[in-house]
């Protein structure tokens, strides 16, 4: 790629494949820096990954690995300092509604009621009203909110603010949904809740979907794949498929089963080893 | 509505559990320095009324023990009454109206000029760069420095008077608008991008309205401001309005009805706040929770 040789970048290894593909996304040789007057910082370097459709891909790894900024850039929201993000084939250049965004902080519009803040999309393209109210009653009763169609986001709880918040880029039919640390500011028993309703509106709606997470068993319960990333300079360390028996029982009988021990256990150690040594 | 809708404290003090806590802060001593106290309402009006007793008490005890001539202090009975006989027999009110229409054209001028100024300002950077040097420098600036300058350019009618007070606030105006809309939370502006809006969309259905409550506590602050402005605005060339009142009472040496001026001042500005209190009530339901 020219432009990559172009780029005043650190030695650099080679992408294994440049050529843009038609999956769902495509990320090439990646990397992001940040200059400052201490320095370059690298934040991600070469990153190659492909996301199929339909594929919920959860990126596990400690701060400071860059996963933010991955999700970010896929997003739009940031540019890549070198290298290139496909979706379906098209370069990622901006924002675009085709990658819908979802905060750990809650997003929902404080001044519009949930109906309003689930419609806020599709009233951007101009839907008729009839069409864009019946498409935001489907969502909100996804998400289970229909008895807080016309509360504000004041009267609701944590959870339920980060429901409106799904519901709303659901409703906007994103290609792919992007998740940061979505239920990390959620007590633990409203995060299980949240778990179930993300199997469940998942199951129903085949959105690809891309979560970043530090929490393992999370990616666990939740990734047909886990990206697992390393940090100094932030990069894949492992790609992991939990073959688990996702649907067969609850959560709580899963997450005892031995694969599931085993998995998370394997991934624990991969952060200790990865995790700076200086404490001792 | 089905929705359960959360109490507001004010309600759940009629509990009788809320009762009998707050009798009991009554009945315990007044503790005056202790951090993070918590003022039963009554002790909160009571303190209120005995700051402003003694405040009057001294000023009514200084004007009636003859230390300070009446003609230099009136006490606080008579600047009351001479408020009574400026509004019964002197046509004040003609005054205070026209000091009210004054201060509203000239609000009103400056925020049609900040309010759509300092937003763009906060949402875009380069509008930022090019404009806020200029603001920056204006708002040290002392509005009253300008009164021989607009004496000259707009004579001594209503004009002058509307550009002074429109100068004393704008600047202020501009830069507390372009403030709070640069507080609008990232997360907002980027989940309105990543669901596909253009820059006019979100400009309009995200920052403007994010920023709205601020904007309106910025216009409340500005307002008071404005009325601080007045008497300077109407001493220069005064025909009418309070301030001209205030000019002509001292001439005569009228220290009762220049001080009842500024009673009226005062009032007025504490209706004005009255209402803008209201109308934020009014206008920003969903505040009262946060974010």
């Amino acid at each position: 790629m020219e432009e990559h040789a172009m780029s005043p970048s650190p030695p650099m290894p080679t992408p294994s494949s440049t050529e843009p593909t038609r999956e769902k996304l495509h990320i090439v040789g990646v990397s992001k820096w940040f200059t400052s007057r201490m320095g370059r910082t690298t934040a991600l370097q070469d990153i190659s990954l492909k996301i199929h459709d339909g594929e919920f891909v959860v990126l596990l790894g400690a701060s400071g690995c860059g996963k933010s900024t991955l999700l970010r850039m896929i997003a739009g929201l940031e540019v890549p300092s070198a290298g290139r993000i496909f979706a379906e084939g098209r370069e990622i250049t901006s924002p675009g509604r085709d990658r819908g965004l979802i905060f750990q902080t809650y997003t929902s519009f404080p001044w519009l009621t949930v109906r309003k803040n689930v419609e806020y999309g599709m009233r951007l393209r101009g839907m008729p009203r009839k069409e864009r109210t019946s498409q935001a009653r489907h969502f909100i009763e996804l998400v289970g909110l229909e008895r807080f169609m016309d509360a504000y986001p004041y009267q609701l709880s944590g959870g339920m603010k980060q429901r409106v918040a799904i519901a709303r880029t659901l409703a906007n039919r994103p290609e792919v949904l992007l998740m940061d640390e979505p239920f990390g500011a959620l007590d633990p028993e409203t995060r299980w809740q949240m778990h179930d309703l993300m199997s469940d509106v998942m199951a129903k709606s085949k959105t690809t979907v891309i979560m970043v997470t530090h929490d393992v068993e999370e990616a666990i319960l939740l990734a047909d794949r886990i990206v697992f990333m390393g940090r100094n300079p932030g990069r894949i360390r492992e790609v992991i498929e939990p073959a688990l028996e996702k649907n067969a029982g609850d959560k709580e009988s899963l997450r005892t089963t031995p694969a599931f021990i085993a998995l998370e256990r394997k991934i624990r150690c991969t952060m200790r080893a990865d995790s700076p040594t200086t404490l001792q | 509505m089905a929705f359960a809708v959360q109490i507001p404290p004010e309600q759940t003090t009629t509990t009788p559990e809320h009762l009998s806590r707050m009798e009991q802060d009554e009945d315990a001593p007044l503790r005056v320095f202790k951090f993070g106290a918590v003022l039963p309402r009554s002790t909160t009006l009571l303190l209120g009324i005995v700051g402003w007793g003694v405040l009057l008490a001294v000023w009514q005890l200084l004007a009636e023990t003859g230390s300070m001539s009446s003609l230099v202090l009136p006490g606080p009975a008579a600047v009351v009454s001479a408020l009574y006989r400026l509004f019964a027999e002197r046509d004040f009110i003609g005054d205070v109206t026209a000091s009210i229409v004054r201060v509203l054209e000239s609000f009103l001028a400056a925020c049609l000029v900040a309010v759509p100024l300092g937003i763009v300002m906060g949402a875009f950077r380069p509008i930022e760069a090019l404009v806020n040097p200029i603001v920056a420098a204006w708002r040290y600036l002392p509005a009253p420095s300008f009164v021989p300058l607009l004496l000259m350019w707009f004579g001594t009618g209503d004009t002058q008077k509307l550009a002074l007070l429109f100068l004393g606030v704008v600047w202020f105006l501009i830069t507390l608008v372009m403030d709070y809309t640069k507080a609008v939370r990232t997360e907002l502006v980027e989940t309105a991008l990543t669901l596909g809006g253009t820059s006019r969309q979100i400009l309009w259905t995200v920052v403007v309205p994010a920023a709205l409550p601020n904007i309106f506590i910025a216009l409340r602050q500005v307002l008071a401001v404005s009325w601080t402005y007045l008497v300077i605005a109407e001493i220069v060339a005064a025909t009418d309005g309070i301030g001209a009142m205030m000019m002509r009472a001292s001439r005569f040496v009228r220290t009762d009805e220049v001080m009842a001026g500024i009673l009226m001042i005062g009032l007025l500005g504490l209706v004005f706040d009255f209402l803008f209190a209201c109308a934020q009530r009014f206008l920003f339901p969903y505040e009262r929770g946060g974010t």
